[in-house]
């Protein structure tokens, strides 16, 4: 059963991932340069990194919101780049997404109601009995009632918006839900819930989660894996506890030591960084940390380093910590 | 905590509403009052009307209003009155069917170059930016001239100059709008990128379009009548206004001043009444222009 080749096979593969945008001067933004994830049935990834790193970026590419540059995004063994957009529906029966701001991806001018039945009516071809049916169920599951499917979206509070916003994420049933930053434009009272929310539904259906966030504290809540991603490329992944317990990649130990930690007592070393974040326009083939690096080596600038397995589903992109941990 | 932010925020756009109340809706009373009144005219035109508009005699020739005849009746003795009830029909069948046309394609078009982008839409906007380098009324009246008078042609060049503006106005609302996550969202639902364009975002935008609509009536209105003034609109014996005024023009210098007054009073209103509107629906409709 381990071994079975189809069953382990991951739902979502992104390989090589490149995004690039035009800007004035005939120049490139580097968005999303050569990322690699893998996701597989019923588990979490969450994708972290600060504001201009590229991370919704990739959830973009991944459903083909935003037409990637290069690479290939395969789901359930089948890519999904050059499909037209007719084909593409069939996609988003497997792939679905939840978005940042509940008052922005809901239409103003559709009720609870239809934004659910859209879906179903676009993607299964359910009997009207059904689809009520499954309408009200769908409302059930994300904790509103058969009264809220009447109302609009402005008659809704943030957070009960954002929990239709995940029914009609889960409408048709998808194998991987997409959750670009779910709770961030949220209150911090209502976060809470939507987290619990989504684990509660992760479990029921068998989901598997790319959380892309910057909350650090919800990463630690809800992921298996995390994958650390810097000015459009990741530079370290791992499961969840071991890489909080033990950051390799000098830009991970920063993050991790520039959160706040809510215990008393707790002695940490801080890793800081100098200078800002490095532009994106253009930019030379090297460490894209080389130039705030406390590590930094000249080689560092030589080349961008890839990223590399160091066992126990670890991978770091920096080859002098690859050394230092070789060396000892 | 969000239900009070949301109270707040309603309380803030009644406040909003009360305060611009006063000037948008005189004017949008007398704008409607203007253009109901027309429209009645019309209809009743078909109905009733005091005299035969298109029969000549019925006066003396010139006659000056008085109860037999309240606006008078031109050269040839016809009833003004009921010629100008008459014009009504032109003039507002005209915009109308215009202003219809003119808001399907150009809306249909706007919509498409807004959303798909690209070469597209470069090729669109410069299309319209030529066309637009151009006078309406001037290109008006180069096409009637090469292709001939009559409704339908009038109808088509009309329609064919009010279709840049929706272009663009469609354009822009899509443009702004097609990043948003809901049409993102609308995408992921299994919608089409032509039915996200079409059933998403532009039932989100019509409010400026529709508002548009008026203003350009108005302007079709004008060049209507600036056609059949200039004599190249419909034919010469039809009762549209501007062939009237050219009509009357000669007994201005003689004192015959109704024959061309009455006629330009009546576009006037209509016109007037159609700009009133159209500013009123714009403030109505427009977050940009709400003060």
């Amino acid at each position: 059963m381990q071994d079975d080749p189809v069953l382990n096979r991951p739902l979502l593969q992104v390989r090589s991932l490149r995004k690039t945008f035009p800007v004035q001067g005939g120049r490139r933004l580097v968005a999303v340069d050569g990322v690699d994830l893998e996701i597989k049935a019923g588990e979490t990834l969450a994708l972290v990194g600060e504001s201009g790193s590229g991370k919704s970026t990739v959830a973009r590419c991944i459903v083909r919101l935003v037409e990637p540059t290069g690479g290939d995004v395969v789901i359930g063994g089948d890519s999904i780049l050059g499909l037209q957009p007719s084909r593409l529906a069939g996609v988003y029966r497997r792939i679905q997404m939840v978005f940042q701001d509940p008052n922005a991806s809901l239409n103003p001018r559709m009720s609870v109601r239809q934004v659910l039945e859209e879906p179903l009516s676009l993607h299964l071809y359910l009997l009207r009995s059904e689809r009520a049916a499954r309408v009200k169920e769908l409302i059930e599951m994300v904790g509103l009632t058969p009264a809220h499917l009447d109302r609009y979206p402005h008659e809704l509070s943030g957070g009960q918006r954002q929990r239709v916003g995940i029914a009609r994420a889960i409408a048709v049933s998808p194998e991987i839900v997409i959750l670009d930053e779910p709770t961030s434009s949220l209150d911090v009272s209502i976060r809470g819930q939507i987290l619990d929310l989504l684990l509660e539904l992760q479990e029921r259906l068998n989901l598997a989660y790319l959380f892309i966030t910057h909350d650090l504290q919800v990463v630690q809540h809800v992921a298996d894996r995390v994958a650390v991603m810097y000015l459009g490329g990741i530079v370290e992944t791992g499961p969840t506890g071991d890489l909080f317990a033990d950051p390799k990649h000098p830009y991970t130990k920063a993050l991790l030591s520039a959160a706040p930690v809510a215990r008393w007592g707790v002695k940490r070393t801080r890793t800081r960084l100098s200078g800002e974040i490095s532009s994106a326009i253009d930019p030379p083939d090297a460490c894209r940390l080389a130039g705030r690096c406390p590590l930094v080596r000249p080689s560092c600038s030589a080349s961008r380093p890839p990223l590399i397995d160091i066992g126990d589903g670890r991978a770091v992109a920096c080859p002098v910590v690859i050394e230092r941990i070789s060396t000892c | 905590m969000t239900h009070a932010v949301l109270r707040d925020r309603g309380s803030a756009k009644t406040a909003h509403r009360r305060r611009r109340r006063p000037r948008s809706y005189w004017a949008l009373r007398i704008g409607l009052g203007l253009l109901a009144f027309y429209v009645a005219v019309a209809l009743i035109s078909f109905v009733w009307t005091p005299y035969d508009p298109l029969t000549p005699g019925i006066g003396d020739g010139y006659d000056a209003p008085s109860w037999a005849f309240p606006l008078g009746t031109d050269r040839l003795g016809a009833d003004m009155l009921s010629r100008l009830m008459v014009g009504a029909r032109y003039d507002l069948g005209i915009a109308f069917a215009a202003v219809t046309i003119a808001l399907t394609v150009g809306t249909v078009l706007g919509v498409l170059s807004g959303y798909h982008g690209g070469a597209l839409d470069t090729a669109m906007m410069r299309g319209v930016e030529i066309f637009q380098a151009f006078p309406g009324l001037l290109f008006a009246m180069l096409v009637v001239q090469a292709v001939g008078a009559g409704i339908v042609n009038v109808i088509l060049v009309l329609s064919f100059v009010g279709i840049p503006d929706y272009l663009r106005l469609a354009r822009a609302e899509i443009q702004a709008k097609k990043t948003w996550q809901y049409a993102e969202a609308a995408r992921m639902a299994g919608n089409l990128p032509w039915r996200v364009a079409f059933r998403h975002l532009l039932p989100n935008s019509v409010g400026p379009l529709l508002a548009f609509t008026s203003i350009n009536a108005a302007f079709s209105a004008l060049v209507t009548a600036s056609l059949g003034f200039l004599g190249l609109g419909l034919g010469p014996n039809v009762p549209e206004w501007g062939n009237m005024i050219a009509r009357g023009q000669d007994g201005i210098m003689t004192g015959q001043w109704w024959v061309s007054f009455f006629p330009g009073l009546a576009i006037l209103g209509l016109a007037g009444g159609l700009y009133l509107l159209g500013d009123a629906l714009a403030d109505l409709t427009d977050p940009r222009r709400r003060r």
